[in-house]
Parts: C-alpha cells; structure tokens; sequence
C-alpha cells in the first residue's frame, strides 16, 4: 500500500482525536460522581451567598435611610456636632466608599500551575498568606484604605483560604487578585516592596505594581456585631 | 468546494478536534473554581462560615432596624434621638478602637524559649485567626489592634515591631468575643498555633478569660482619601424615604 501525506495527517488527527476523547471522558466519569455527592452542600452555599447579598444590600439601604435621616433631624435640633463625630467614624470604620491617590497591586497564579504536577501546584498559586501579608505591609505604609477584589479590609477582617478560594470577610474571590490601597503612593510602594510582594516577583509570579491618583474603594459592607465587648463602666 | 471526499473528512475531523479541544480546557478552567469540584469537607467548612455570617448580618440589619426606629419615633422626643445616636457612636468607637473596651474573652501568651522565634508573620496568622472565630477585640501586648495596624521584623530580625515599636518577650495576644469558640477557632489542625505549638515547640500558653480590658487606640489622621457618596453604579434609596 502507497503511504501518502494524507494519510499521516488523518493518522495523527484521530490519534489526538481519541486521546482527548478519553480524557474528556475520564474527567467526567472521574468527577461526576464527586459533583453529584456534593450537590445538596453546593446548592446551600448558593442559597446562602444568595440570602447573604440580599441582607447586604438591605444593610446599605437601611444605612442610607438612617444617614438621611439623621442628617436631617440634628439640624433640626442642634445635634449637628454629634452627627458630624458619626460621620468621621463611619468614614475610619470603612462604612464609606473613598477616594484618593494610592497604590493598586495585582497578582496572578503562574502559568506552570496550570500544568504542574498536584503535589506541585502549591509551589505557583497565589495564597491567602501572600494576600495578608501584603495588606500587612500596606498598613506599614499608612494605608488608609484597602480592598481586595473590591471587598473592603476593615479592622475586624479575615483573609483565610477555603479549598482552592481564597476569601475576604468569608466572600469567595476568583483569581486575578487586585489589592488597592489608599495612601502616599510612595510610601505604600516602598513597604510593600520591602515584603511578600517582591518575594512573589522574585518567584517569577506575573505580578504588577501600579501608582494611581484615582483610587476608589467602595464601602464595607458586612456587619459590625460587638456581643461580648464593651466600654468599661463608668465610675468603677 | 472540496475536490476530493478525504478534505471533507479531515475537515470534520478538525472541527470536531478543535471543539473537543475547547470543551477539554473549559472543564480544566471551570474546575478550579467550580464549587461542584471542591471536597465535600471544603464545601462544609465555606457553608458553617457562611451561616455564621448569615446570623451577624440579621443581627446587624437589626441593630439597624432599631436605630431607624428610634429615629422614626424621635419626631418631638429629643432624647430618643440622642440615644440612637450615641448607640451608634458606642458601636462605631469599639469597631474603630477608639474606646477602650473590656469583656471575656481568651489570652495567648507566648514566652521567650529556647525553641524557636516566633516571627512576625506568626503574629499576623494568630491574630487573623481570632478575627475569624469572631473576635470582637484584640490586642498585642497591650497595644490595641486596628484597621491600621501592622507587624514587621526589626532590623536584627530577632524581635517584632507593632506600628513601629518594638515587642519584647513575652508575647501576649488577647482577644474578646465568646472565649470557647475563640480557643476552637484558633486551635484548628494545621492552624497557626498547631504549627507553632507541634512543630515549632513553642511552648505557648491559652487561657480563657472572663474578663479582659482592652486599651483604645489614637485615632488616626487620614489624609489621602476623601468620601465618596453615590458613586455609579449604585442605585438610589428605596423608595418610601424619609420625607424631611
């Protein structure tokens, strides 16, 4: 039989042909029946990020109506001083979306995560220590502000890892991870390049550094709930 | 259009390829962050978070709720309206660090030791740990924590300095909320305090407390960021507001 040229090319296509066929095939056998025990745990999870925005944005709008109202009142009545002392602590609470000249990071996985071996992805991912850290030395700079992935970092938040989710104030982020920070530009480049930032540089992450006049970070918006904490009492 | 029947063919079998292909690499993608391909502990351990978020947040749209009405009911009553003002200038001055505050809670000391050092970033780890089994409060050798504070090496890289100033042994860490589910919370397996405490033989020491004061914080001086109100993007207030 005459080999022609085509033949090789049919030849090889139906190689690779198959050989993605079973590999399609053998994820989907592979993950299905994992996906199908976990379905009731994913359908909560849904159901409860679903009941968690709604109650976010009630607390927005309640805070809205309560700010205009408040507003209102203590002109009335001569509360202005008062009024004006909420203002500036909602603003340092983070209860306030701002604005201002700062620093945006962001940082991706490396390419080779996407191929290297299970034992050795953690070697090219980012993780939620690296994240911390750098918020860590964001604050060393003076930062005034700062969000991840636009989810606001207050006093009382957590950066904390959950499977391959990485999460801030327990909301789930999908790569790629934009820090920004409010602050002297300057002074946030300069600690932040002092600390885990540079070592993922140096680890070839494809990370990048930008100074920016415009920076905004929108307002926190989950819960402040003191149960257990309180003022001393007076006259003790 | 094609000339002979094996182009028909080789055609199909590319397009075919080529759609196989893409399907192939969707799966891969979506995988990674995919709820449906995390473990079955994973999902358990995002969905407890996300309940006792769900709660905090229905305790606060109840706060809210409240000083709304306080607000509503304040119409000729200038005292209710001082009063919804100044819970909220409690609540705001606790979460900002501006008073101090006292309340059980749990204290972690960690004493000088011939084992190892305890780094800056384990400071980082432990007090981001308490932040999530709900610490109310915290501080670090009687420095209160806030929003703007943060640990870095000293030069020698021997000792730890908080905002700049310089901790010295031993370590003491407290934090106030609701003391047994701040010890559960940090003592997780292959948590910060497992590692520093099984591998690193730190010999550190928790204790529950049921009361612990906490010092306040000075307020600090913002400078480069201003508010925004209204930003797009952002839809305006419900109706039935407040007509003034």
């Amino acid at each position: 039989m005459k080999l022609e040229k085509w033949h090789l090319s049919i030849t090889v296509v139906c190689l690779l042909f198959g050989a993605l066929f079973t590999s399609n095939l053998k994820t989907h056998l592979h993950e299905n029946p994992m996906a199908a025990r976990n379905k009731t745990l994913v359908n909560v999870i849904k159901t409860q990020d679903q009941k968690i925005a709604e109650l976010e944005s009630e607390i927005k709008s309640i805070r809205e109506k309560i700010q205009k109202y408040q507003t209102a009142k203590t002109a009335q009545t001569g509360l202005e001083p008062l009024q004006k002392e909420l203002e500036r602590l909602q603003f340092l609470a983070g209860l306030t979306a701002v604005e201002g000249p700062g620093i945006e990071i962001t940082l991706k996985d490396q390419e080779k995560a996407k191929t290297a071996k299970e034992s050795e992805v953690d070697f090219y991912i980012i993780h939620y220590t690296d994240i911390l850290y750098i918020v860590n030395d964001l604050r060393a700079g003076g930062a005034e502000a700062i969000s991840v992935n636009g989810e606001r970092v207050v006093s009382t938040s957590d950066i904390r890892c959950a499977g391959v989710f990485i999460t801030v104030n327990l909301n789930r982020l999908a790569p790629p991870y934009k820090i920004s920070a409010i602050g002297n530009p300057d002074k946030l480049e300069e600690s932040v390049r002092a600390g885990e930032y540079t070592i993922l540089e140096q680890s070839h992450f494809p990370v990048t550094l930008e100074k920016r006049n415009d920076i905004f970070i929108p307002e926190y918006k989950g819960s402040y709930t003191f149960n257990y904490a309180a003022p001393p009492k007076e006259g003790v | 259009m094609f000339r002979n029947k094996w182009q028909l063919t080789l055609t199909i079998a590319f397009l075919c390829l080529g759609l196989l292909f893409s399907l192939q690499f969707r799966t891969h993608k979506a995988m990674d962050n995919d709820l449906n391909f995390q473990s079955n502990e994973t999902l358990a351990a995002i969905s407890r978070d996300l309940n006792t978020k769900y709660y905090q947040l229905i305790q606060e749209v109840w706060d809210l709720r409240t000083q709304l009405r306080l607000l509503e009911q304040s119409n000729d009553q200038n005292k209710l309206l001082v009063e919804a003002l100044k819970r909220e200038q409690q609540k705001l001055n606790i979460a900002t660090g501006l008073t101090p505050v006292e309340g059980p809670g749990l204290i972690i000391t960690i004493p000088e030791n011939d084992q190892n050092y305890l780094g800056y970033q384990d400071i980082i780890d432990i007090v981001n740990e308490l932040w999530n089994a709900n610490a109310e409060a915290i501080s670090v050798n009687g420095i209160r924590v806030t929003g703007a504070t943060s640990f870095l090496p000293s030069d020698e890289l021997s000792t730890i300095l908080m905002d700049g100033k310089e901790l010295s042994y031993p370590y003491v860490i407290k934090a106030i909320g609701e003391p047994s589910a701040l010890e559960k919370g940090i003592s997780i397996p292959k948590g910060v305090i497992d590692y520093l405490r099984n591998l690193y033989k730190i010999p550190l020491e928790i204790k529950q407390a049921d009361k612990i004061s906490l010092p306040s914080a000075s307020a600090p001086n913002l400078k480069y960021s201003y508010p925004v109100a209204g930003k797009a993007g952002e839809k305006p207030a419900a109706s039935g507001e407040p007509q003034f």
